[in-house]
């Protein structure tokens, strides 16, 4: 395993945000719970309070100081709770009423609040005071015993404040699960790679079975190691298939080159012997261009150049062409089309697939059988049918026939090179199609279908 | 150290000023005075056993003022503030004589 920094660990972040989040997440949730409880009863009491001191003003506004001193031992008398503080002072600070025997000094300044100790039959209790300025030079203190709500607030507190840190505790817990989790799966995938990198290409991505989305990423992982295996063994079988081919016509050619330097007696038998090597490099050079011509398809660089075109020329031009061929062999070859049939490609590159179907079937074709050509459009999808009436492909070398390089039993003793169903194929593509070899009962039925689509320039 | 980018770094800093501002506060927030610098604390004389007395003149004289008995239960509650009072159980007793000087002033429940 490859050794990280802690915090270069994309696991180790995972694992670290889900923690913080989860911890802001309880953090809100206490703050929350906090306001509305302790904060609460916190605004409930200076509210009272307020309250409280409203009406002793105004009492003392309706009623003096006598009033006033009336409503205070009224109110104190009233106070089931008991926890009302008053006091009364002049302005000499001497006590006039309420239930404090002396003014605390703490409470220097009107205008705000204050809080101190008080004691209430020898214990210590805590007292919060709001502090009034009345006319004629009366201070009036108005509050509240908040010992009881105080101790309240602070076990809120610290019940809150221990329940953020079990929940950062659970989350630090989770994270370092989260964090093996990730792990696994990316460790999962890195293993799979670190195989098929050392050479071992049959390697692919564990799937869970759970559906989530690490398997679907090891699902699509695996789809391009097949795609890949697939194109490395196209690779391989066609740098085989040429090597392999070509090889043939090579060393014929240069072993009559050989012999003509041995055996030639003059010019004359020089000259014969130099053209039938022209004549072989001459088809090996074709090969080749077929090659190329295929990989050029295949590689799609020519659907730059599609346009609108009318294919009916082009297979009326096979037709004229093939149809002498045929005609020589005693083969009767039927064309059928509509007046036109217009789609976006390469028209070239369509006759020359549409000529190498009709060259199979009229090179296959016993004496005396038939040929039939035809295109229609069906759907969405133009179809150019070629069948035959010859000896057709087995069904079992059907998918090898568009092989480069590929021939049949069937095919043996008749001249061709085996590359003319890969570039049908390989046209067929391009436009969005595809070919298919079928059983004609007898003989083959070749099926190019070509994508079509609505002119939409006018 | 992983570098936090803008959006996140955003993000955090809206979070911190959002929970920051349900801190409870009011318009006015009460400042606390440190209550240790005090040389001597009030005492609460509304928890002295004079205090107990001035409650029972008090239904006394709204006893009188009614001329009527008391309801039962605020004779009874006062009864018993009475001898809580005597016994020392100052504060309980002061409770129960104010219970039953709410009675007498807003009637039974």
């Amino acid at each position: 395993m490859i050794e990280t920094g802690l915090f270069r660990s994309a696991g180790f972040r995972f694992g670290l945000i889900y923690a913080i989040l989860l911890t802001i997440s309880a953090a809100a949730l206490a703050m929350f719970l906090w306001w509305f409880t302790a904060g609460l009863l916190d605004r409930q009491t200076a509210s009272a309070i307020r309250a409280d001191a409203q009406g002793l003003i105004e009492r003392f506004d309706e009623g003096g100081i006598d009033g006033l001193v009336g409503t205070i031992e009224d109110r104190l008398a009233a106070n089931v709770d008991d926890d009302a503080i008053y006091l009364l002072v002049d302005a000499n600070m001497d006590r006039i009423a309420g239930n404090l025997d002396t003014w605390p000094s703490v409470v220097d300044k009107p205008g705000e609040w204050r809080q101190f100790q008080v004691r209430r039959t020898g214990i210590r209790s805590l007292a919060l005071v709001y502090r009034y300025e009345l006319p004629d030079g009366y201070h009036l203190l108005v509050g509240r015993d908040v010992q009881v709500r105080v101790q309240l607030g602070n076990l809120l507190t610290d019940a809150l404040i221990w329940a953020v840190a079990i929940v950062l505790a659970m989350a630090t817990a989770g994270a370092v699960i989260v964090r093996s989790l990730f792990r696994r799966t990316v460790a999962n995938v890195s293993a799979t790679a670190a195989a098929i990198a050392a050479g071992d290409f049959a390697q692919r991505v564990k799937v869970s079975g759970r559906g989530d989305e690490f398997d679907q990423l090891a699902e699509v992982i695996n789809d391009m190691l097949d795609r890949i295996g697939r194109l490395m063994d196209g690779v391989r079988q066609v740098s085989n298939a040429i090597a392999h081919d070509l090889r043939t016509p090579i060393t014929r050619a240069r072993a009559r080159l050989e012999e003509a330097a041995r055996n030639a007696h003059s010019n004359a038998d020089l000259h014969a012997a130099i053209d039938r090597a022209t004549v072989d490099l001459d088809g090996i050079v074709t090969v080749f261009q077929a090659l190329l011509r295929i990989a050029e398809i295949e590689a799609g660089s020519r659907r730059a150049s599609f346009r609108r075109v009318d294919i009916v020329t082009a297979l009326d031009g096979v037709a004229d062409l093939y149809g002498a061929v045929a005609e020589e062999k005693d083969v009767t070859l039927t064309v059928s089309h509509p007046r036109q049939l217009e789609i976006n490609g390469d028209a070239a590159l369509i006759q020359q697939a549409v000529a190498n179907l009709v060259d199979n079937a009229v090179k296959f074709s016993p004496e005396n059988g038939s040929v039939g050509l035809t295109a229609a459009l069906d759907g969405r999808r133009i179809r150019i049918t070629v069948t035959d009436q010859g000896p057709g492909i087995p069904e079992e070398d059907r998918s090898r026939a568009t092989e480069r390089f590929y021939r049949g039993d069937t095919a043996r003793g008749t001249p061709g090179s085996g590359l003319g169903l890969a570039l049908v194929q390989a046209v067929a593509y391009l436009h969005g199609g595809i070919l298919r070899l079928e059983d004609a009962q007898p003989g083959l039925r070749a099926v190019l279908e070509l994508a079509w689509t609505e002119d939409t320039d006018g | 150290m992983t570098r936090i980018p803008p959006g996140h770094g955003v993000l955090i800093a809206a979070a911190m000023v959002v929970f920051g501002g349900m801190m409870p506060f009011e318009a006015n927030p009460p400042r606390y005075a440190s209550a240790n610098a005090q040389p001597r604390d009030p005492t609460v004389t509304s928890d002295s056993p004079e205090y107990c007395g001035v409650l029972m003149d008090r239904i006394s004289g709204m006893t009188r003022a009614t001329a009527m008995p008391p309801p039962i239960e605020a004779a009874q509650l006062s009864e018993e503030g009475e001898r809580m009072c005597v016994q020392g159980q100052t504060r309980g007793g002061i409770m129960r004589l104010r219970r039953a000087l709410a009675i007498m002033l807003h009637g039974e429940d």
